[in-house]
């Protein structure tokens, strides 16, 4: 059966409260992106996909299987969630085996995989450390372990690089692209980045909708002719914000060097095309379907 | 082995090490002193040796109209519906109904008995000697006279016994359960004790009689002290935040809450084990001429506390689930204290008591006449344990599929909102 996973018109509620709406989504062999804001319902998407939650219509397959056949499907997923954590006293060894068995796998497959996964994760010298003594990325790190143990064709990982260091994010972006050459690979974030680095296809959601969905190169095609930069007097930033969709500032004595998204060239100092970055298409895709995207969260310095 | 990793999970739990702990002291302090010395035979000439229940219509019949004289002029009527007290008090029409039973049975008229006022309930009470000091005393009731008529047969009166538990509401003294050991009691003589001292020294009967007792004890913690053990358990994959990750596992919901309370059930049973073989060692060093029945001891311990095991951790592990571990806790509380409370210290073995009490080594002659009740009772929580299990199995498993949320009680459903 082709590694391929298929949401058709999937609604989901949480009592009056739409989570999921018309979802349709073909997400196949290699690594995935889900990308949208904090709130957007990707890790609803998420849980749905990994059979924590249920939907109220539509219809999903994962390789095949229909998601109703809950069982079915938990034996080839593998599930990351976004506050992964296990019993703080049993070791990485225990977590790991413990988990193992709970995923059917016999006590001889356990011994070999869970060497063979802390290896690969680096955690070979952390094998009799208790879980609550690992730092934020060992932690991460042991999750990605837990979540492949088992060999799975799909695994669903939520939010993995929140709040991890450069070094540690870089770290397991590369171990989930290197993951993802033989299974579908579900990244959901909010940090544009993590996708920009790892990601070929990509979804963009917001408030429980499909914005977006294709390539990296497709969201970057879209975002063309659309990002400007310019050397404004820092008296005119407040004009320049209200007006524009400021990506990245910068400020320099008395001038501030903005990036900014126009559908024109704006009428500013030293204004001059720039190439559009996954950021800027990101936040253009936002804008271009009627969200709010003035000031907030979604905007940083370049 | 899923099971063995469940059992250690619990056993290196603190509230598992305080559960033993308890298990441990409560047979230490209040069990092991049995074991010191073999039981005498009685000795002749003393004055008194003991109480025992025999149904003596004479004695009856007196006793219960003045006990319901009492309770009617008290206005409070205890009963035990199903093993658990109830005060009861009754409607004006219910009170005239049983003015005229006690008519019947006393000759005191209802509008003599309405205007009594110099009632006074009897009982055990706190008073203070001539140097000041506390002391208990039993007072008599002070009641109307009582003419209790010579010619009233015995199966008349037992009809208007069932007239009068039937207006109390059911399981009241009066009751054909409880009628006999409140109303009539009569003092063993010495040939009763040394009858009693005999049958427990038969070789099938000996173990009994300690087992009873050692089960008397332990079933007290047994009804408590497990709810911590549980409730720590299925609080342990929420404390650590590893519920989603459990639940996204491959394992049947039916395989992992099985194994889970399979685990507690047999940890919660070793220090339990640990106490009935000491137990069981010193009887057969207490009596080494005894051909002790090892195989009846057993089997009554386990018949005994077994059932209490096994409904405490199956009513924890489902209330937990469906709930609130506080609300577990609080629940079996409740139980424990008021069946606890309610209890009297032999012949309290009803159909639905929790806690059942045999607290001494004889009274064999009670135990045979409430054995009936104590298979009832504890086939009945048997049958209740597997019940809650299974329910707590569709519960857990709605709560794998996103029914109650991941962290979620059935409380919270419509009440949280996603993450996302």
């Amino acid at each position: 059966m082709k590694n391929e996973i298929q949401i058709k018109a999937v609604n989901k509620f949480y009592g009056r409260k739409q989570a999921l709406k018309d979802i349709n989504l073909t997400i196949e062999q290699g690594m995935f992106g889900l990308l949208g804001r904090n709130g957007a319902s990707k890790t609803t998407l998420m849980k749905t996909l990994a059979t924590l939650h249920g939907k109220q219509s539509g219809e999903i397959t994962v390789c095949g299987i229909p998601i109703e056949n809950s069982r079915e499907i938990r034996a080839i997923t593998g599930y990351l969630p976004q506050d992964f954590s296990m019993y703080p006293s049993m070791t990485v060894y225990e977590s790991l085996d413990y988990l193992g068995m709970l995923s059917g796998m016999g006590k001889a497959d356990r011994k070999e995989q869970i060497q063979s996964f802390l290896k690969k994760v680096n955690l070979s010298a952390q094998k009799g450390s208790r879980v609550k003594s690992l730092s934020g990325g060992m932690k991460r790190r042991l999750g990605i372990a837990q979540a492949l143990l088992h060999n799975p064709r799909v695994l669903i990982v939520d939010e993995p690089t929140a709040g991890l260091d450069p070094e540690e994010r870089i770290r397991f972006r590369n171990l989930l692209c290197e993951v993802a050459e033989e299974r579908i690979v579900i990244l959901s974030t909010h940090i544009v980045g993590d996708i920009e680095a790892t990601c070929e296809n990509i979804a963009i959601m917001n408030e429980g909708e499909i914005l977006w969905k294709g390539t990296v190169s497709e969201l970057l095609q879209n975002a063309e002719e659309k990002v400007f930069s310019a050397e404004v007097p820092r008296t005119m930033l407040s004009r320049v914000k209200e007006n524009y969709i400021v990506t990245g500032m910068l400020q320099q004595g008395e001038k501030a060097a903005v990036r900014l998204l126009a559908e024109q060239a704006p009428d500013l100092p030293g204004v001059a095309g720039q190439t559009p970055n996954c950021e800027d298409a990101y936040m253009y895709c936002l804008y271009q379907n009627g969200c709010d995207v003035s000031g907030g969260e979604e905007s940083c310095c370049f | 082995m899923l099971f063995l990793k469940e059992c250690k999970k619990v056993i290196c739990s603190l509230t598992f090490v305080v559960y033993a702990v308890t298990v441990v002291v409560m047979y230490v302090t209040q069990f092991t002193d049995v074991l010191d010395a073999p039981v005498l035979p009685p000795r002749q000439g003393l004055d008194y040796y003991g109480s025992m229940a025999k149904e003596v219509p004479e004695i009856l019949m007196p006793a219960a109209a003045e006990g319901l004289v009492s309770e009617y002029l008290s206005d409070s009527y205890a009963a035990y519906p199903f093993g658990i007290y109830r005060q009861v008090k009754l409607a004006e029409s219910d009170k005239a109904k049983m003015a005229d039973i006690i008519e019947e049975l006393t000759g005191i008229s209802p509008e003599e008995l309405n205007e009594f006022e110099e009632y006074e309930a009897g009982g055990y009470s706190q008073v203070m000697d001539e140097n000041g000091n506390p002391t208990v005393e039993y007072r008599e009731a002070v009641l109307p006279e009582i003419n209790f008529p010579t010619d009233m047969s015995y199966d008349h009166f037992k009809e208007l016994m069932a007239r009068v538990d039937k207006i109390i509401g059911g399981g009241s003294k009066y009751s054909e359960t409880y009628i006999v050991e409140n109303f009539s009691r009569i003092p063993m003589t010495y040939e009763d004790a040394l009858a009693e001292y005999e049958e427990l020294m038969q070789d099938d009967s000996i173990a009994e009689g300690y087992i009873r007792l050692f089960c008397d004890y332990l079933g007290i913690v047994l009804a408590i002290m497990p709810i911590f053990v549980c409730v720590a358990l299925w609080q342990m994959d929420k404390k650590a935040q590893a519920e989603q990750l459990i639940y996204s596992r491959k394992v049947s919901t039916v395989k992992l809450v099985g194994t889970r309370y399979l685990a507690l059930v047999v940890s919660l049973v070793l220090p339990v084990l640990i106490t009935f073989f000491h137990a069981l060692a010193g009887i057969c060093m207490l009596y080494p001429d005894k051909d002790i029945a090892l195989g009846g001891a057993i089997g009554l311990a386990a018949l005994w506390l077994l059932p209490s095991i096994l409904i405490v951790a199956g009513v924890g592990t489902l209330i937990s689930e469906l709930l609130s571990p506080l609300f577990a806790i609080l629940v079996q509380g409740v139980w424990w204290y008021m069946t606890l409370e309610m209890n009297q210290l032999t012949g309290s073995i009803t159909k639905w008591t929790l806690i059942l009490r045999h607290n001494t080594l004889g009274e064999g002659w009670l135990w045979d006449s409430e054995y009936g009740d104590f298979v009832w009772n504890r086939t009945a929580y048997l049958i209740l344990s597997a019940a809650a299990v299974g329910i707590t199995m569709f519960v857990y498993e709605k709560k794998r599929k996103g029914a109650y949320y991941a962290q979620g009680t059935l409380w919270k459903h419509h009440s949280r909102k996603s993450k996302a």
